[in-house]
């Protein structure tokens, strides 16, 4: 998958994992592996591009004498995720044409 | 690896990052070897599964913007009393060094512009000649009617000359201003990766 786009959906798809409720690095990795191709490499530079542009805050937790950082979804965060919705519409209209054009070709 | 010897070695890997960028790093990397060993992975096979430590730490650093890099580096450079000294020694050389070749490359440039300047001329002259042998060429008309034409032809090759050089020389200075940008931002480039990494990508 091109590499721009993969990293803007697993900015959207990390965002979801954590709009529901809080959750951790490793909790988030196995909560998106089902859909979408992710290392722990990987996740790290979103969540801190995430914090700095205001879509989620970090927070710190005990867990079994050591730390644990949480992160929260911000408004921000899920205007994001509402806009990806909205304009993936439009990806879609257009994937729509593409495979009616190539389909087209193959009959 | 141990859990410790990979976070030891990821920590050397990350050096050049600020203290506080590194530690950071360190204790992702910690926290989620721990959640997947306490998920039930085992240590050795968990960090296995995280890649080369080169890698990592390649990523982190290309994904920290420059500027983080410089100031770290300048307050880590370890500015001790020797290299101190023999800086301040060897001055009057040095300094005078770098003053002459500055000089020397400055003077470079300006004779380049001279060059063009000096197209710019010719072209003018050229272009000069042209309309004196054309308003000459009528006055030997009747007498000297081959020299006339001599001078007639002289002025439409002055003039062709002349066009032909004024394109020359602005297309000479385009590429020259063109060229001073370049340098311009390849100098600005070189200090900046002195600072450690490329910057951030969008």
């Amino acid at each position: 998958m091109d590499i721009q786009l993969k990293r803007g959906l697993l900015e959207i798809c990390i965002l979801t994992a954590i709009k529901q409720e809080d959750s951790y690095g490793y909790k988030i990795i196995k909560d998106i592996s089902p859909y979408i191709a992710i290392s722990e490499s990987t996740l790290y530079p979103i969540l801190k591009r995430l914090e700095s542009s205001g879509c989620i805050t970090v927070y710190t937790v005990e867990h079994n004498s050591r730390l644990r950082k949480y992160y929260r979804i911000t408004a921000a965060g899920k205007e994001k995720i509402l806009d990806f919705l909205e304009d993936w519409k439009d990806v879609m209209k257009a994937y729509d044409f593409i495979k009616e054009e190539t389909h087209h070709d193959e009959t | 690896m141990t859990k410790h010897e990979f976070l030891t070695r990821l920590q050397t890997a990350l050096s050049a990052l600020p203290r506080e960028e590194a530690q950071k790093t360190i204790d992702y990397y910690a926290e989620i070897i721990d959640d997947a060993v306490e998920d039930g992975g085992e240590e050795a096979a968990v960090i296995a599964n995280l890649g080369s430590i080169d890698d990592i730490a390649e990523k982190i650093i290309h994904d920290t913007p420059a500027r983080e890099f410089t100031l770290e580096n300048i307050k880590k450079r370890n500015w001790n009393a020797v290299t101190l000294t023999l800086l301040a020694l060897g001055s009057p050389i040095w300094i005078a060094l770098l003053l002459a070749a500055a000089v020397v490359v400055f003077s470079l440039y300006v004779s380049v512009w001279a060059i063009v300047f000096s197209l710019f001329a010719t072209t003018a002259a050229l272009a000069l000649s042209g309309v004196i042998f054309l308003v000459a060429s009528p006055f030997l008309l009747p007498a000297a009617a081959l020299k006339a034409m001599l001078l007639f032809g002289m002025a439409l090759v002055s003039a062709g000359a002349a066009i032909f050089l004024f394109y020359l020389s602005t297309y000479c200075t385009k590429q020259l201003v063109r060229l001073t940008g370049f340098i311009c931002r390849k100098i600005k480039h070189f200090f900046m990766k002195q600072g450690g990494a490329s910057d951030e990508m969008q």
